[in-house]
């Protein structure tokens, strides 16, 4: 049995754990923390798995465990009696020569009467003995440009040390933004927003603010026989957009229109929309001609005109008060909201409908 | 997506290493080409086939189609320069041989490749 370590967007985890079990059948998952979970595979699942990572959409990071140890108590002594010297031994033997220098990454959480630093000392001690025991020869310390880095998690009492699988980059990094958009949407939330939609094969779909056209490319990288149509006010944006979606290969696929989100009815019929979503602006980083409050109204009310009875919508904003007296005042109705976090600032997604 | 020169350097210099400490000789200097399956029409019949998308000549050359995952290059890659290695030792393909160490390989070729950063 392999254990794996699997992060993501805190808040997106159920997504991550079923796109997972679309490419394998997990013995079992459990989470540990906020956007982390363990999934642990059989022999043969893991070979299998190990040759679509690139293929998630909906995960940050994938890493194999090594060691997995629920302390007592979260103390230096019991972290350096808990390491497992002959499971290391094994795994340093494996992927280690005399000549591979290494280091030791640390990430804590929750509270402890020690640093991250001196959990790398303890760790990294005992794989300079390991390593001296296996080769006669003391390890090498190479802290800017390691051959090897040993991940120490450190999650309340529970210990995990692993070796990252992922790639060269992580997984949120897609290779076709070309265009990065000021307050660029990471693909990873762009994904889990078209899998909340629950977008249906010839559903046509819209953005109206689709800046870089992340959550268009997203949805048309994932399904194949939908309409897509992106809006944004911002001309410069919409040139970017279009590089985007060229180097995706979806030019024929996605329209993109110089447009006003409040005056969506000027470019599209009535009742066209099956789906809706997107990353409305939140007035900080990109300013927009509008007062958010007055924008978030007025794109509520002219969108009731272009979407069907029952269409899907899906939004992201960090100015959740604002957007919830903008869906009230539009009688929509909220069907579901989670709370997303990004680099320790909160914004919630909404699923609402007419 | 493909590989980069330097991700293809380092899964070499592992697999080179490692069968190399286990007594299998490997052809040295060898190459290896990602190469689209047109290209690979052209000339297919100079080359022997391992696998599927997989191809080495006994003089040292190793193509892989490059349309498969990165991942899947990956395997196809280690289990090129196992190839190789075994026609040079054995003077034949042992099919059986190569898919067994391949396997054996493949995850800590992952963590060797992917495990360096900080």
């Amino acid at each position: 049995m392999i254990k794996l370590l699997v992060t993501t967007i805190p808040g997106l985890e159920d997504i991550a754990e079923s796109e997972i079990r679309y490419y394998a059948t997990p013995l079992y998952i459990e989470r540990i923390s906020p956007g982390k979970f363990i999934v642990s595979l059989s022999n043969s699942e893991y070979q299998k798995f190990l040759k679509v990572i690139s293929c998630l959409r909906s995960v940050e990071r994938i890493a194999k465990l090594v060691l997995d140890v629920k302390l007592e108590r979260a103390t230096l002594d019991l972290i350096k009696n808990s390491l497992d010297k002959s499971k290391l031994k094994d795994e340093i033997s494996k992927i280690m020569t005399c000549y591979t220098d290494y280091a030791v990454e640390v990430k804590r959480v929750g509270k402890h009467n020690f640093t991250s630093l001196d959990v790398a000392r303890v760790v990294g001690k005992v794989v300079g003995e390991i390593f001296s025991e296996l080769y006669r020869r003391e390890a090498k310390v190479f802290l800017s440009n390691p051959s090897i880095t040993f991940h120490v998690e450190l999650i309340n009492n529970r210990l995990i040390i692993c070796f990252d699988i992922t790639g060269e980059r992580p997984l949120h990094e897609r290779e076709y933004k070309v265009f990065i958009h000021p307050t660029s949407l990471n693909p990873i939330i762009a994904f889990s927003m078209v899998k909340l939609a629950k977008v249906r094969s010839g559903d046509k779909v819209l953005d109206p603010m689709c800046g870089s056209a992340t959550i268009l490319i997203e949805c048309g990288l994932v399904y194949k026989d939908v309409e897509l149509y992106g809006v944004d006010i911002n001309p410069e944006f919409i040139k970017g957009a279009y590089i985007n979606v060229k180097k995706a290969g979806l030019e024929s696929r996605i329209k993109l229109i110089v447009g006003d989100a409040t005056k969506l009815s000027e470019y599209f019929p009535h009742n066209f929309f099956d789906v809706v979503i997107s990353n409305l602006p939140y007035g900080i980083k990109a300013h927009s001609p509008y007062p958010i409050a007055k924008l978030y109204y007025s794109f509520l009310k002219e969108l009731r005109k272009v979407i069907k009875n029952d269409a899907k919508i899906v939004l992201l904003t960090s100015k959740t008060k604002i957007l919830e007296e903008a869906i009230k005042r539009n009688n929509y109705r909220i069907i579901e909201t989670r709370v997303i976090e990004q680099g320790g600032l909160y914004s919630k997604i909404y699923l609402i409908q007419p | 997506m493909s590989l980069s020169k330097n991700e293809i350097q380092r899964i070499c210099s592992y697999v080179n290493n490692y069968l190399l400490a286990h007594g299998i000789n490997v052809p040295y200097p060898y190459k290896v080409s990602l190469m689209s399956i047109k290209d690979i029409e052209m000339i297919k019949e100079d080359l022997t086939e391992v696998e599927e998308g997989l191809y080495i000549d006994h003089k040292g050359l190793i193509i892989v189609r490059n349309d498969y995952l990165p991942n899947v290059v990956i395997e196809k890659i280690i289990k090129g320069i196992i190839a190789l290695a075994v026609v040079h030792s054995y003077g034949k393909i042992l099919y059986g041989f190569i898919e067994k160490l391949a396997n054996e390989l493949y995850d800590r070729v992952l963590v060797f490749l992917y495990s360096q950063k900080s």
